[in-house]
């Protein structure tokens, strides 16, 4: 009854909206009508070619890390739909749920409005909005008087910034090395063993050979790193009839749909990889030819146990490594072509030394029992046939359903093959490996099984994407070796350390930096430690800090470790009453929690509104087909007192008077903010931000002179640059002569060498050798043992530390986060869109 | 009380083909969805801040179904299936509730909707979606102001859900041509229809997860037995690598490492 | 968690359980699960935020219903023997070692169903509007000769 009278109800609604209503003409494919709906009044005609929008703009997606092409389209000044740019190399027209919510990240009502200055206690959300003059001016005073005085004195930390080349380069001429972005609590192990082991990495730096792997493993991915290209790449592996094994404790997201689930217990990976090498090395499943030709394998290591030289290569006098020609019966230069490897044996050297090729290391640590499938079965949480029966699997992919493509292509030596063949085994790795705290050694066992496969960079495998790889490791060490006022660092703040000598350590060992990167605890600390920014600069260990400056991080919330301890030390201080952390500059487009945290904030724009630049020399789009980068162009103009952060930056650097952001007589470098800094500011002659449409007539890929019309190029590009690399160029690129060749052509790297695959790290030995008192270098007391333990140059398990420090009766269960499938950093939450698809996951 | 297109032979029948072997759960089709129609033909789609819902066209569900480690884990995409005999239709008391019958889509009339939900209770599908804010009966369109749009390039015009679709999940077509690409995937895939016991004859199809491979390996050779011992003695039979003789063949059996380190002394390599 | 050690502690969905590290404690609810290693429990990350941020409501399920994973995580692995702190990181990099958390679980009393740690709501920044109540989006309009909305309800705040 109910139900007719409120159906009654609206019959007054509904025939007020008819009086008002034209009757449209019947369309004729109508069906037939029942007398009672006569009432309804004449039927609907449906307008089927309703214009969709005034106007399309393309610009690059920013709701994760993916960096998809997105078109937008407009219509009457709002977003009225956003959707996958067909062209574009990364996402090929699709577009995830996160990508599609960014109407409601760009309508939020979260937005920052106006600067604003802390009028309250810390913590407590007092502010009052001032103008943008106010701000800068208070953010020159107080940066200034740091660099004045002691610039290391300013911790500059940015977190999901997809413009470090910029905001490094920043920190760079200000003269701080502390400065790091969100690397180091995301992926810095997969990053950093990948480029000390094979010059690129798992997620941005590779990818699987989705056309053709056969049999693909994926550990520790719950449904990001990436988004869309993984998921169009599952589709065609299901298609093609591949195998996909998905290694991670949680069923969800991609290890859903993968053929096989493999549940093993976190932190046990490691194991879990040795124990396949172990079973393919007892098998002889092992691709030699590979190991021969494109590895260290054959290289000798000296074995002079207590020596200064154990465990280093054996070289020639020019420095090259040395490896056991058997034809010769003698050691020759591993750079010559025509020499016949030994894999295994102990070789006595000229000067009288003993040396083993890496692989007779190699293989004697994994063939130990204590490696069998049987004995880490039940420590991984898996039985031992299972292991086997994978290991089976892998080998069986590589050996007997190799992919031979007909493809000629030149090898380094200049030698010319007719078929490229290739281990159809693929690999991919992120998070699950990465936040571990054996992680990178882990993510460099899955780097020994690849090579041992043969499969990096062959058909079927894992792949280079464009610009990597890079020489071994890629990149200058890090600067910031010696800070003084007025001064840049030597270098820029991020980079790769090969030896005790690039720590940025004082000569007792103390830090140099505020989160300890490079020091004797964290050696090889390629992104830095972000996690520790908070807590140093509150402790003062190893110093104080005047200013902390943050972007985009979400420290008092979701983005830090002991959130509460956190908040804390925000607001923790002195007996006298001042803080702590005497200052604290944030900037961020929305209110997170962290607003509340800030003495000065500085509103950033939305995505939307701002240029951008995804930078070869930053975190590139490429793809193994070749080299691509792409921009943001404002799509929309704000509606409130807001500027982009980049601009912010470049403005700021200007007036410090910073020697990047200035000319000789002092005036801005780049009046006219981040989009002529795009333009034209270069890094090395001829190598700037944007590789595409270079050259004053830009008509040059890679490496030209600024084009003044690079904007306007991308735009009409769709706003990316793309360049396909030639069919013989496709595959190992380490060693393919034509693609050597063709990247150092594009500035991509500095020499066409081969670029040896690295399955035994000789910087890990370096430090070793310090650790165990050699060199002048050497650790202090307390991390002697640690870096001597941890810091061996074939991969090693070991039980995460926390697990080593605790009772594990205490705290029987490991506890993980993982990522929703629509959801990427603390922006999604509060997205009207995907807070709702999180709380439907959640309910469901 | 509405009435249904008389059905004729050769009617369209425009609908999905789901594929739950590919589907991800990521949700990507519900919020580009969501962002089309919320300014197309049943726009706005309300939001409720102090709820958790708001007016969806597609919903993604994740269950398990099993026990244990070979439970399995379901993403299961759920929008409107434009029914060839559709009850939402045949109870709208006021014809709001309508099929086309130039393709069978199923829409709301929002104009002559009174807002009744007779239509929700009378789906067993649960793909009715009721706005609050405005009084009305909403649910999938198919996209029809997208389909048809002459405004769009030929290729863009598929549903929104079909076209942002990351993991090729969702395919759109006629069902009722069986030349059809997606009357084929349907055919080759064992595409099945949702609760077919209703007795709605819905139009979209559900492709099942194709079967996990399990034990050997891929391609061709899925079947056949295969360890790791039999590999290598295949490839050492095809490199013509002989396990040297005098090493003690139990020791090579029981622990490899001697026989290998023989064998590999033996390798002729090249750089 | 596991459906199989959720029965074996006694939960079921629902539950309210403290989950305790070596750092610190949270209490939340249970939900089970098949598809997960049966010694590991785990959550979605960043979806729970502090009450009041981001412009949400004080009461925004977010807020209420949301947790963070984080609070149980230290920064700092236990103290060596000369009582000096080393980060919780990787030796060799320095990545941060937040998925190597171990936690036991105890079921929470009947008095105690609500999410823990709970802080007090953060002030929204001066100057930003309110979040509306209905969010009805919708770029260009159809041009319709009534209004779509027949009956806007007083008090309720709407945004397009």
């Amino acid at each position: 009854m109910a139900l007719i009278a409120d159906a009654l109800g609206q019959a007054g609604r509904l025939f007020r909206r008819m009086a008002l209503t034209e009757a449209p003409a019947r369309p004729a494919a109508r069906a037939r009508r029942d007398p009672l709906e006569a009432l309804a009044g004449p039927p609907e005609v449906v307008e089927t070619s309703p214009t969709v929008g005034d106007e399309v703009k393309y610009t690059t997606c920013y709701m994760c890390a993916c960096r998809c092409g997105i078109k937008v389209h407009l219509k009457d000044g709002k977003i009225r739909y956003i959707e996958g740019n067909r062209d574009h190399p990364v996402n090929r027209g699709v577009l995830c749920g996160k990508g599609s919510a960014g109407i409601m990240q760009q309508y939020s009502p979260a937005k920052l409005r106006k600067p604003l200055l802390r009028t309250g206690e810390r913590g407590s959300g007092e502010f009052k909005e001032i103008e943008w003059d106010e701000a800068m001016r208070l953010a020159t005073d107080w940066l200034g008087e740091i660099r004045r005085t002691d610039p290391k004195k300013l911790a500059f930390f940015t977190g999901r910034d997809q413009s470090q080349s910029l905001t490094g380069w920043w920190a760079m001429q200000f003269g701080t090395p502390n400065f790091a972005a969100h690397g180091g609590f995301c992926s810095v192990n997969m990053a950093a063993a990948g480029l000390y082991s094979m010059g690129g990495a798992f997620w941005e730096f590779g990818e699987p050979d989705w056309d053709h792997a056969r049999y693909f493993v994926m550990f520790g991915v719950a449904e990001d790193h990436d988004s869309n290209p993984i998921k169009i790449g599952l589709s065609k592996l299901k298609a093609n009839g591949a195998k996909f094994v998905s290694v991670n404790p949680v069923k969800t997201g991609y290890s859903a749909v993968a053929d096989e689930w493999v549940g093993l217990t976190p932190g046990t990976d490691g194991l879990f990889v040795f124990a396949l090498i172990h079973a393919l090395l007892e098998a002889d499943a092992i691709d030699f030819d590979f190991l021969a030709r494109y590895t260290n394998a054959t290289w000798l290591v000296v074995q002079n146990p207590g020596g200064p030289d154990h465990g280093l290569f054996a070289r020639d006098a020019n420095g090259v490594p040395l490896a056991w020609d058997k034809t010769e019966g003698a050691a020759a230069a591993s750079s010559r072509a025509d020499i016949s490897p030994a894999v295994v044996g102990t070789f006595d050297l000229a000067d009288g030394r003993k040396a083993v090729p890496s692989f007779q290391l190699l293989a004697e640590r994994y063939l130990d029992k204590q490696y069998a499938p049987e004995a880490v079965a039940e420590r991984c949480g898996l039985t031992a046939e299972r292991i086997r029966r994978i290991a089976a699997e892998i080998a069986h992919a590589a050996f007997q359903e190799e992919i031979v493509l007909d493809q000629p292509w030149t090898d380094w030596a200049g030698r010319r093959h007719e078929k490229m063949i290739g281990r159809p085994v693929a690999m991919h790795g992120m998070r699950g490996i990465s936040a571990h705290s054996n992680g990178f050694h882990t993510c460099r066992a899955i780097h020994v099984l690849q090579m041992l496969i043969g499969a990096i960079d062959t058909p079927g495998s894992w792949r280079y994407k464009a610009p990597y790889p890079k020489p071994i490791p890629g990149g200058p060490p890090p600067g910031g070796k010696t800070t003084a006022p007025n001064t840049p660092l030597s270098g820029m703040p991020l980079g790769f350390t090969m030896g005790p000598e690039d720590l940025l350590v004082e000569a007792d060992g103390t830090p140099k930096r505020l989160d300890k990167a490079y020091s004797w605890e964290a050696p090889l600390s390629a992104h830095g430690l972000m996690h520790m920014a908070i807590h140093n600069a509150w402790a003062g260990d190893p110093y104080p800090v005047d200013v902390l400056f943050m972007y985009m991080a979400n420290m008092a919330w979701n983005s830090s470790m002991n959130t509460a301890g956190t908040m804390k030390m925000l607001t923790d201080k002195h007996p006298d009453g001042s803080y702590k952390i005497p200052k604290i500059i944030y900037s961020d487009a929305y209110a997170s929690e962290m607003v509340s945290y800030a003495d000065l904030v500085l509103p950033d724009t939305t995505y939307l509104e701002r240029w951008d630049c995804i930078s070869l020399l930053d975190r590139p789009i490429g793809s193994a087909h070749g080299p691509a980068d792409a921009i943001r162009r404002p799509v929309l103009k704000p509606d409130r007192d807001v500027r982009p952060f980049q601009d912010v930056m470049i403005d700021l650097g200007a007036r410090l008077g910073l020697p990047g952001f200035t000319n000789e007589d002092g005036s801005p470098k780049f009046p006219g903010g981040y989009s002529d800094y795009i333009v034209n500011h270069q890094r090395k002659p001829g190598i700037g931000p944007l590789a595409g449409f270079r050259g004053e007539d830009g008509q040059t890929p890679g490496k030209g002179a600024p084009n003044k019309g690079q904007l306007e190029a991308y735009i009409a590009n769709k706003s990316f640059w793309r360049l396909e690399l030639p069919h013989d160029e496709a595959y190992f690129k380490h060693s393919n002569k034509g693609y050597l060749d063709h990247a150092v052509k594009l500035g991509m790297i500095d020499k066409a060498d081969q670029i040896v695959l690295q399955l035994y790290c000789e910087p890990l030995q370096k430090f070793r050798l310090a650790a165990e008192g050699h060199g002048a270098i050497q650790p202090p007391e307390r991390d002697r043992e640690r870096v001597r333990t941890y810091f061996d140059p074939l991969p090693i398990w070991y039980q995460p530390l926390e697990e080593q420090k605790i009772a594990l009766d205490d705290f029987p269960l490991s506890a993980l986060t993982q990522r929703p499938m629509a959801m990427y950093h603390s922006w999604h939450s509060q997205n009207a869109w995907l807070a709702r698809s999180s709380r439907r996951t959640s309910s469901t | 009380m509405t009435c249904l297109p008389a059905p004729f032979p050769g009617q369209k029948k425009l609908g999905l083909v789901i594929d739950l072997d590919t589907c991800v759960g990521c949700h990507a089709c519900a919020v580009n969805c969501k962002e089309w129609n919320a300014s197309g033909h049943s726009g706005p789609l309300s939001d409720f801040e102090a709820k958790s819902d708001g007016v969806w066209f597609n919903r993604v569900h994740t269950y398990e179904a099993g026990e244990g480690e070979a439970s399995r884990t379901v993403h299961f995409p759920r929008s409107c299936l434009h029914c060839e005999e559709p009850a939402c239709v045949t109870v709208c008391p006021t014809g709001a509730s309508y099929k086309r019958a130039e393709d069978g889509i199923v829409l709301v009339n929002a104009d002559t909707c009174i807002g009744c939900k007779l239509c929700s209770w009378a789906c067993p599908y649960g793909a009715r979606e009721f706005d609050e804010d405005d009084g009305v009966m909403k649910k999938c369109t198919l996209c029809v102001d997208k389909i048809y749009n002459e405004n769009l390039p030929e290729e863009d015009r598929q549903p929104a859900c079909v076209a942002t679709c990351p993991a090729s999940a969702r395919h759109f077509g006629d069902l009722g041509d069986p030349n059809s690409k997606v009357s084929k995937l349907v055919a080759e895939r064992g595409g099945y229809d949702l609760m077919p016991e209703m007795g709605y004859k819905p139009v979209n199809k559900y492709l099942p997860p194709r079967p996990k491979k399990t034990g050997a390996s891929c391609g061709s050779k899925a079947s056949e037995e295969f360890s790791l011992i039999d590999l290598a003695e295949r490839r050492a039979a095809k490199d013509e690598i002989a396990v040297k003789t005098g090493a003690e063949p139990t020791l090579a059996k029981a622990d490899g490492k001697g026989a290998a380190f023989l064998r590999w002394a033996d390798r002729v390599l090249s750089r | 968690m596991n459906r199989a050690t959720a029965e074996k502690h006694g939960l079921v969905d629902g539950d309210f359980v403290w989950v305790t590290s070596h750092h610190s404690r949270i209490k939340v609810p249970v939900r089970t699960m098949e598809g997960v290693n049966p010694n590991t429990v785990w959550t979605w990350n960043a979806i729970g935020k502090r009450k009041g941020a981001w412009n949400l409501p004080k009461d925004a399920p977010e807020g209420e219903q949301g947790f963070l994973l984080n609070h149980t995580i230290s920064e700092l692995l236990p103290p060596e023997k000369d009582g000096y702190r080393y980060s919780n990181s990787d030796p060799v990099t320095g990545q941060a070692a937040w998925y190597d958390l171990r936690v036991r679980i105890e079921k929470a009393a009947e008095t105690e169903q609500a999410c823990d740690p709970s802080f007090p709501p953060l002030e929204r920044p001066p100057g930003m509007p309110d979040r509306p109540d209905v969010l009805r989006f919708e770029a260009g309009g159809r041009k319709q000769p009534w209004d779509r909305r027949p009956d806007p309800r007083a008090g309720r705040r709407a945004a397009s």
